[in-house]
């Protein structure tokens, strides 16, 4: 899933191996991003959320070898929001599978697509060379100077991006 | 913030036994199995009212949430319940999202949470000795 667009910004990687004790670093680079792009608190914990959700996702279900894949993490910033990519090395899963437990059911499991397409502005799921898992957050807050597109490009975007629906 | 998890005696009503279990820390993917083996062993001390105090976490997953969830579970079977303690907004957020606010009970502090515990257990459940009630 390459970025093509040229106002889009590679801000960093991070490939680690499909263990657990790697996603609270994961988040910790979210953290920077989201500071770097000037989300506000709110969004950057709604952020960290989905990725966790996301880098749960790929460890306990697109590793078939365990510890031995590993999970591929892009950070992008773009103008008006910002793309975190999470791709594991997975068969892939049904994204419409995987419905909201009843509360009542108290199910232990399955809540995790849910929460972040309840917490970003739009979740994409790619299936081939495992499972890319998108997630974009749009950058409401102010936009950090330093990161601007250059002029042209800005003046070529009309106003802000609505935010897109789940 | 170091994980860290750690249990509190505790006795409610007719002297049933019950367990504060307070949690420090990102409650996650990584951490989250370390907080069911304390709730596990809980329960295999024969521990079914459990206050969970939340009030140093930070973060919790959907993997954490799973682990309160299945410990909610098996206390109701016991006869008990597992009360949720000073959850901050970004842990309310999550229950909402989930819907599992209207699963769990939520209590400002632990003493709260005790007396939460007395308020929604039977009174013959889980009852270890014979004594006043409070």
């Amino acid at each position: 899933m390459s970025r093509s667009d040229s106002t889009t910004y590679l801000w960093g990687r991070l490939d680690v191996p499909s263990q657990p004790h790697y996603v609270p670093a994961v988040r910790r680079a979210v953290e920077r991003l989201g500071a770097e792009a000037d989300l506000s608190r709110r969004d950057i914990e709604d952020l960290d959320l989905a990725v966790t959700e996301a880098c749960a996702n790929a460890i306990r279900h697109g590793s078939p070898k365990g510890a031995h894949n590993r999970i591929h993490i892009a950070f992008y910033l773009e103008p008006e929001r910002v793309i975190v990519e999470i791709r594991d090395e997975g068969a892939g899963f049904d994204p419409n599978a995987e419905a909201l437990p009843t509360p009542g059911d108290l199910c232990d499991g399955g809540y995790g697509l849910h929460i972040m397409r309840q917490v970003v502005d739009r979740v994409e799921i790619q299936f081939g060379d495992g499972t890319t898992v998108r997630l974009h957050k749009a950058r409401r807050g102010k936009e950090a100077p330093r990161l601007r597109a250059p002029r042209s490009v800005r003046r070529s975007i009309p106003g802000r991006v609505p935010a897109l629906a789940a | 913030m170091d994980f860290v998890v750690t249990t509190k005696d505790a006795t409610i009503g007719d002297n049933r036994r019950a367990v504060i279990v307070q949690v420090v820390g990102e409650v996650d993917v990584y951490t989250a199995p370390r907080l069911k083996d304390k709730l596990l062993q809980v329960e295999r001390d024969g521990v079914h009212h459990i206050v969970v105090d939340l009030t140093e976490v930070g973060f919790i997953d959907s993997v954490g949430l799973g682990v309160l969830i299945g410990a909610l579970r098996r206390a109701r079977a016991g006869g008990g319940t597992l009360v949720l303690c000073g959850p901050n907004p970004r842990i309310r957020r999550i229950l909402d999202i989930t819907g599992l606010s209207s699963a769990f009970t939520v209590s400002q502090d632990t003493d709260e949470g005790l007396k939460v515990l007395e308020r929604e257990v039977p009174s013959d459940a889980g009852a270890v000795g014979q004594g006043g009630r409070q």
